[in-house]
């Protein structure tokens, strides 16, 4: 499929004319399902639903239940984290100490978490820009999108295992490495050792591996799924009306930044309680 | 079905299946699409930001026991923001809106009777405190 072509059929498409190399999807002159008679490999319209509304309908109706069991699992982590961020503040308060979970927020790279979240936020930008071009049936602007989404995705992957990489080596890793004294004493900000609990903050830094590891198991395969669909794309799969899977990978992306959103303030930005 | 209009939005109908059909067989065509515009991504996305930048302000002002609500409320409007525009929960069913609801009421269950347990735990041991 030559790129003149596909911009042709772009701009016929939005002028109201069915754009020739969607001839084979969508129905039959009689109004009959064309997948019935077994034509097309990727139809547009599957055969056991009514019209196309009912279809799209049904696919986002069907990746928000999906959705719905990851609020949950990660609602689990959250409600963790609620607990032992107010158990952890009640202890330190009444024996007056440091919040370990301040002490562990203040530990993180915040510049590294903020540069994260801005280029989160342009991946779902250009993964939302990707749909409008499969809409728009606009075959290389779609490609360039998921191509987009997947260096924002990647970047960001790779600055959170710098941000690991650190926090293995200062010694904040639970269990395997876990030596948090230098870098509290020595570090950036220099706390004293004896008024934080040590306990309370490895439990820190155990639903911070955790929470942000879920989240990058995430992204790793929203970034296999995004290559995928680039490959698909190339093959003009999804700009010939059959747009609807690009929407759906771009719920499961957005998802993952709504996560995000909520992961960055909670870890990263714990306002100062010194006592 | 899922095709209400919004007044006002930079939104084009758009139906893959309108293509070439004749007007009378209205139910075999019935796929009136949303489409929602690169306008409206890039004044989402620069909200998003501008609030993602309000958040670290804000984190850095202390406020005692106001700023994890405060931190929580942004990021509860940017969540909001990007189910609405970018997943386009907007132009979406009420069947739609039900399922995307219901998680966060499970979750909101989760956490108010797990959470008043916890928190009261104190009060049989140590009446007063």
């Amino acid at each position: 499929m030559s790129e003149p072509i596909v911009r042709a059929a772009a701009v016929e498409n939005i002028a109201g004319r069915r754009p020739p190399e969607s001839q084979p999807v969508l129905r039959t002159e009689t109004g009959h399902h064309n997948t019935a008679h077994g034509h097309d490999d990727h139809g547009v319209l599957h055969h056991h639903f009514e019209d196309m509304t009912q279809q799209r309908e049904a696919t986002v109706l069907g990746m928000w239940a999906f959705l719905c069991t990851e609020v949950m699992m990660f609602g689990g982590l959250f409600f963790v984290y609620t607990l032992y961020r107010w158990a952890a503040t009640q202890r330190a308060h009444d024996l007056g100490m440091i919040d370990p979970f301040y002490v562990g927020s203040q530990l993180l790279n915040h510049t590294l978490g903020l540069v994260n979240t801005f280029v989160l936020l342009a991946s779902s930008f250009t993964m939302a820009m990707g749909v409008y071009y499969a809409q728009t049936r606009n075959r290389k602007m779609l490609m360039n999108m998921l191509v987009l989404t997947w260096l924002f995705g990647a970047s960001f992957l790779g600055i959170k295992a710098i941000e690991w990489t650190t926090d293995w080596h200062e010694g904040l890793v639970p269990a395997l490495n876990w030596h948090p004294e230098h870098v509290l004493t020595h570090g950036h900000h220099a706390f004293d050792v004896a008024k934080v609990n040590l306990n309370h903050l490895q439990m820190y830094f155990v639903i911070y591996f955790c929470m942000t590891g879920l989240h990058a198991i995430h992204m790793i395969i929203g970034l296999g799924v995004v290559f995928w669909f680039w490959v698909l794309a190339k093959r003009g799969l999804f700009t010939n009306g059959n747009d609807q899977p690009v929407e759906l990978v771009g719920m499961y992306w957005h998802f993952v930044d709504i996560v995000w959103v909520f992961l960055f303030p909670l870890l990263y930005l714990i306002a100062g309680h010194h006592i | 079905m899922a095709q209400t209009a919004h007044a006002g939005d930079n939104v084009e109908r758009f139906g893959a299946g309108h293509a070439g059909r004749e007007p009378q067989d209205h139910d075999q065509r019935d796929d009136h699409h949303h489409i929602v515009t690169p306008l409206t991504y890039i004044k989402i996305i620069v909200v998003l930001m501008v609030l993602l930048i309000i958040t670290v302000l804000a984190a850095n002002i202390e406020m005692g026991v106001l700023n994890v609500p405060i931190a929580i409320a942004i990021a509860t409007v940017k969540a909001v923001l990007i189910m609405m525009y970018f997943m386009h929960l907007k132009y979406s069913s009420k069947l739609v809106w039900i399922f995307a609801g219901v998680a966060f009421v499970f979750v909101g269950i989760m956490f108010a009777l797990t959470l008043s347990d916890y928190f009261t735990r104190d009060w049989l041991f140590n009446p007063g405190h």
